[in-house]
């Protein structure tokens, strides 16, 4: 999966649980569980909110990495 | 797969096209349609019983999982874990549904035509199997809207009611784009699947026309829902093409 995230990390930063961060997101709790997990890449829009969020950039909680096969 | 099923085919029918082998054919399948009514009848009462108990089952173990968290709780694993306990009578409850639907065809199709049983009999079959059906989908119907409560207690961003007419609109329009993802993706698997099962679908029921005398009515039936799939997938393939995809809602 070349997109790594740090959510989990930013959500324990900001001490609030995941249906707290869905909450505050406009999202479901299972939504931001699958993206801590790596099994959902968030749109555009939901990235903005979460980095928001945060208080951080986009780029600070999704990393993306080339992939060494490619 | 298709070089397979022809092969099968042409193999089958040059087999069945001799007399005797036509004969043979024809007394098992007079046979099947007079005695199967001995297996269907107590298999029928046997599956919908031990479906429901299995079902009611499943159903205890989801609430009483889904009743030990809260969604503000901070045990996101506890949270996860309980949604799919809570999903499971829902998903087995279409799997019962549709072999209740086929075994319930079946025995009418059995209590109608088998020539072993007497009239009595077969209206005590057709009439009992009719109301054991209709508590069987009664039942079904009373557990998943438990089931869809649960759910919204877990999870109080859904909407919608079982009863309501608009029920998938509603319960679909309360999901956020990662649980649309799913929906899609799930959809986007059931339409290929139901694409290959037709195709074999439709060499068998093409072959069994003249070796079971099905008559072109399954051919028909396989051949609607065949174009219903296709015609609607490439109708919405075409409208999000022009249009919006909306993934720019909000």
């Amino acid at each position: 999966m070349p997109l790594i995230n740090h959510l989990k990390e930013m959500r324990a930063r900001l001490g609030v649980n995941q249906a707290e961060m869905g909450r505050l997101a406009g999202t479901s709790r299972q939504t931001i569980s699958q993206i801590e997990r790596g099994d959902y890449s968030p749109s555009v829009t939901l990235a903005l909110k979460l980095a928001k969020i945060c208080s951080v950039s986009v780029e600070d909680i999704f990393e993306y990495k080339e992939n060494e096969n490619e | 797969m298709m070089i397979i099923c022809i092969t099968v085919g042409i193999v089958f029918g040059y087999t069945v096209s001799t007399d005797d082998s036509q004969k043979v054919l024809e007394s098992l399948t007079k046979l099947i349609k007079n005695k199967s009514v001995y297996v269907i009848a107590p298999l029928y009462v046997i599956w919908s019983i031990v479906s429901l108990i299995y079902q009611l089952l499943l159903l205890r173990k989801g609430k009483r999982s889904a009743l030990s968290v809260s969604p503000d709780d901070d045990d996101d694993t506890a949270f996860d874990e309980a949604g799919i306990m809570l999903e499971a009578p829902i998903e087995v409850s279409n799997i019962i549904i549709i072999i209740s639907c086929i075994l319930f065809s079946i025995l009418i199709e059995c209590a109608v035509f088998s020539k072993e049983i007497s009239k009595n009999v077969a209206a005590v079959l057709g009439i009992g199997g009719s109301v054991m059906f209709i508590f069987f989908y009664l039942t079904q119907f009373i557990i998943v809207r438990h089931v869809i409560e649960l759910i919204k207690k877990l999870c109080p961003e859904k909407q919608g009611d079982l009863l309501d007419m608009n029920f998938q609109k509603k319960w679909l329009s309360s999901f956020d784009e990662g649980e649309k993802f799913i929906a899609y993706k799930c959809g986007f698997n059931a339409y290929k699947n139901a694409n290959t099962a037709c195709m074999i679908l439709w060499i068998i029921s093409f072959i069994s026309q003249f070796t079971f005398n099905t008559g072109i009515m399954p051919i028909i039936c396989i051949g609607i829902i065949w174009a219903v799939l296709s015609i609607s997938y490439t109708k919405e393939n075409r409208r999000l093409e022009k249009g919006k995809t909306n993934n720019t809602d909000e």
